[in-house]
């Protein structure tokens, strides 16, 4: 009986399915696709058009800047130019989708430029999607003529958000260390300058060593350690003022600074009698904190976006090892288990991943992590490399790497390289010295 | 008795009716959330695997992969349904069919896969050698595995697999190609299966589909950086012309678009990946066109990302 009852439930289960099913299951073929390339987008980005002579001039060249910052990303490779087939004018009507899809371009980078009556510039651009033949972005900005490079790095932003979903990175600054003069004796100045090389200028003249600067993430401050009369002291310096102060007096030497994510507070180490803690200043009260208590060495202390934690590096299992704990100190976790040692480690301000200087084999790594320990890559090695440093949006890192030098103490050329995080698109950062220790700027506000 | 009988039954049917047409996205959802049970997906390539390219291949596809272990039976149209009502949940029996697979038509060892080529396949398809082992379903492929890592060419480069291969697209990776079959689908089936097959034809083979694939994946360039790469999966619905070429193409779950710009950027890619001409027209039978004339994509990262 029940065998019976059942039996009539399903067929009428399946009856109902099938009428219901029968229209909208007919036929529909399903295929994942679970394998894909990452390879840079093709982007046809074009002359920005003018009316006159030094409209197109303006136009040519942020095009110009525009094409270099999203080809120096590594994820779009701008076509050229010579291959486009609609011209500038009537791009500047509408884009005939067709033209560019021949040349293989899945995105379109178009806009003009106007001289305003008081002579500022007014700049448009919009990004169409070649293969939806849609518009993505378009916006329009007005500046001061001098300003145009400001303005294309602001355009690469706002194309690189709109295709990848993550702020860009292009509108920055690098400070770093200019390095010059022979071993024994090297001069090395705190020197800033654009994301893309641009703009370069030294901050300190050299006469007292420097070391470690490191960005505010809020605002252009930079933090950095200086000899000053031979007593290692951190400093904060002002880029828009110019104006320079030592962070306190401590009783011991302070070094590796860095600001918290919400730029209020500075995190750093202080050796006193050998020993060295970490501790967190706030920049308004100077109130100080000890974070950590071993007889160990604890260092380099990097938090959180969210400041709810700290990595840090701390020999206290024998080898210099990466921990995290608590941002009060407490909880503290070992998190790097590879062979070797770890050493600067910097939380990505994405969150998602802790990068490091790995030391093995006497060879130097870059690599990144999970804040879990988990996921460990390395992304370059070398004789030398160190410090890295991430970009505001967290896709990118830099850091410097030093050639070994001969048995007359020649050589080792200390340059920036940049690197994506992927490990793919790695290139050198041209500098007119020797540099070492590059710090990125959050964008510019 | 009867009544309760009855009454159950209405409510039943009724609730059924309610779900079926009350929630329109059900069917994809349901699609999403099957998608980790890839041990199918081994069977199937191995099949591709094989250049045969016979008349009917599918049927005997969809048996093994409906009933599970016991009824080790290939050609069994009817045994479906009630396997099937039972079956499709339960992910355990991966191993198994794809054991007694490799036992009738696939030596363990990659070379065979040559020889086995008796029947001249019309299309020069490469060839999809290896299965691979993914992290996500590493138990079905035990034997014939020798081969593991770099060949899925993670899009994360780390040092270790620089050296012996960076990344590149090998052709290999199969998965799933068989359509998912849900319980709805396998009960149209097995009520009118002979009527569906005369109003629209033969199904596709696995290696058409698998041709396709191939055509795609060459054209997804998916954000590989993207923070939370791996939690997205994006459906793509495509209507087709006569000619392989797409007419049209559309996201599914649109909501999501405009909440997460990194879920946005998946989407997009793999639109575009729908779209590029450069893939196009699909490689499909036309005298099948009714077969394909409507598709629906599923866009996984998650192999590509080693996870």
């Amino acid at each position: 009986m029940t065998h019976m009852n059942f039996a009539r439930f399903v067929a009428v289960f399946a009856l109902c399915f099938a009428a219901l099913g029968t229209p909208r299951a007919h036929a529909l073929l399903e295929i994942d696709i679970t394998r894909g390339v990452a390879e840079p987008m093709p982007i046809a980005v074009t002359n920005f058009y003018g009316g006159g002579r030094g409209e197109q001039d303006f136009g040519a060249k942020i095009s110009g800047v525009i094409a270099a910052d999203l080809e120096r990303s590594g994820l779009f490779s701008p076509i050229d130019k010579k291959a486009f087939i609609q011209d500038a004018e009537s791009l500047n009507v509408l884009p005939r989708f067709g033209d560019w899809r021949i040349i293989n371009s899945q995105a379109l980078v178009q806009g003009n430029v106007e001289m305003t009556v008081d002579g500022r510039l007014a700049v448009t651009f919009r990004l169409w999607d070649v293969l939806a033949e849609q518009q993505m972005v378009g916006a329009r900005y007005f500046t001061v003529p001098s300003n145009w490079r400001r303005v294309a790095h602001i355009i690469s932003d706002s194309i690189y958000k709109r295709i990848t979903g993550e702020d860009g990175y292009f509108d920055t600054r690098i400070v770093y260390i200019a390095e010059s003069g022979p071993k024994t004796k090297r001069v090395k100045r705190l020197a800033i300058m654009d994301q893309d090389g641009e703009n370069h200028r030294f901050l300190t003249d050299g006469f007292d060593m420097v070391l470690t600067p490191r960005f505010s993430p809020t605002l252009q401050e930079i933090t950095y350690l200086s000899y000053y009369k031979g007593v290692p002291r951190v400093y904060i310096f002002n880029i828009d003022s110019g104006r320079q102060e030592v962070l306190g007096d401590f009783p011991g030497m302070t070094f590796a600074p860095r600001f918290s994510p919400d730029g209020k507070s500075v995190i750093f180490s202080m050796s006193k009698a050998g020993n060295s803690e970490v501790y967190i200043m706030d920049l308004a009260t100077r109130d100080v904190r000890q974070l950590t208590d071993h007889s160990a060495i604890d260092t380099s202390p990097s938090m959180s976006p969210e400041g709810d934690r700290v990595v840090f590096n701390s020999d206290r299992s024998g080898t210099q090892q990466l921990y995290v704990m608590d941002a009060d100190g407490s909880n503290v976790k070992r998190i790097s288990f590879q062979k070797g040692r770890y050493a600067t480690p910097v939380w990505s301000p994405r969150g998602d991943l802790i990068a490091f200087t790995r030391i093995h084999n006497g060879q130097f790594f870059i690599g990144v992590m999970r804040p879990d320990g988990s996921g460990e890559r390395l992304l370059t090695q070398g004789f030398l490399v160190e410090a890295p440093t991430w970009s505001p949006n967290g896709r990118v890192l830099m850091y410097f790497r030093q050639d070994r030098t001969d048995a007359y103490g020649r050589g080792g050329k200390t340059r920036v390289y940049s690197i994506d995080i992927t490990g793919h698109n790695e290139r050198e950062v041209i500098t007119p010295l020797d540099a070492s220790d590059p710090a990125w700027s959050p964008l510019i506000p | 008795m009867f009544r309760n009988v009855a009454f159950s039954i209405v409510f039943h049917v009724a609730l059924v009716v309610a779900a079926y047409v009350g929630l329109p996205s059900f069917n994809d959802f349901e699609d999403v959330q099957d998608v980790p049970i890839s041990v199918e997906i081994v069977t199937v390539s191995d099949d591709t695997n094989l250049p045969t390219k016979p008349k009917e291949p599918e049927p005997p596809k969809e048996e093994v992969k409906a009933e599970p272990k016991p009824t080790p039976k290939p050609p069994a149209p009817p045994p479906a349904p009630k396997g099937s009502v039972e079956a499709p949940p339960e992910p355990e029996p991966l191993p198994e069919p794809e054991e007694e697979k490799v036992a009738v038509i696939v030596n363990p060892d990659p070379k065979p896969k040559k020889e086995a080529k008796p029947k001249p396949k019309p299309e020069p398809k490469e060839e999809p050698k290896k299965v691979e082992a993914k992290k996500r379903a590493p138990t079905p492929i035990p034997p014939r595995k020798p081969k593991p890592p770099d060949q899925f060419a993670s899009v994360l480069k780390t040092l270790e697999e620089l050296k012996t291969a960076p990344r590149e697209e090998t052709p290999k990776e199969q998965k799933k190609a068989e359509p998912k079959r849900d319980f709805a689908s396998m009960m149209e089936n097995a009520l009118e299966s002979d009527k569906s097959r005369m109003d629209i034809g033969p199904e596709l083979t696995i290696s058409e589909k698998d041709l396709v694939r191939r055509q795609i994946q060459r054209c997804w360039n998916l954000p590989a950086g993207a923070k939370n790469a791996h939690e997205m999966i994006i459906s793509i619905r495509m209507a087709m012309n006569p000619d392989g070429t797409v007419q049209q193409a559309r996201i599914l779950d649109d909501a999501r678009m405009s909440t997460d710009p990194f879920y946005r950027t998946m989407a997009e890619s793999a639109l575009r990946a729908a779209l590029n001409p450069r893939c196009q027209p699909f490689k499909l039978p036309p005298e099948k066109y009714q077969r394909w004339k409507d598709m629906k994509l599923t866009f996984d990262p998650r192999e590509m990302l080693g996870l």
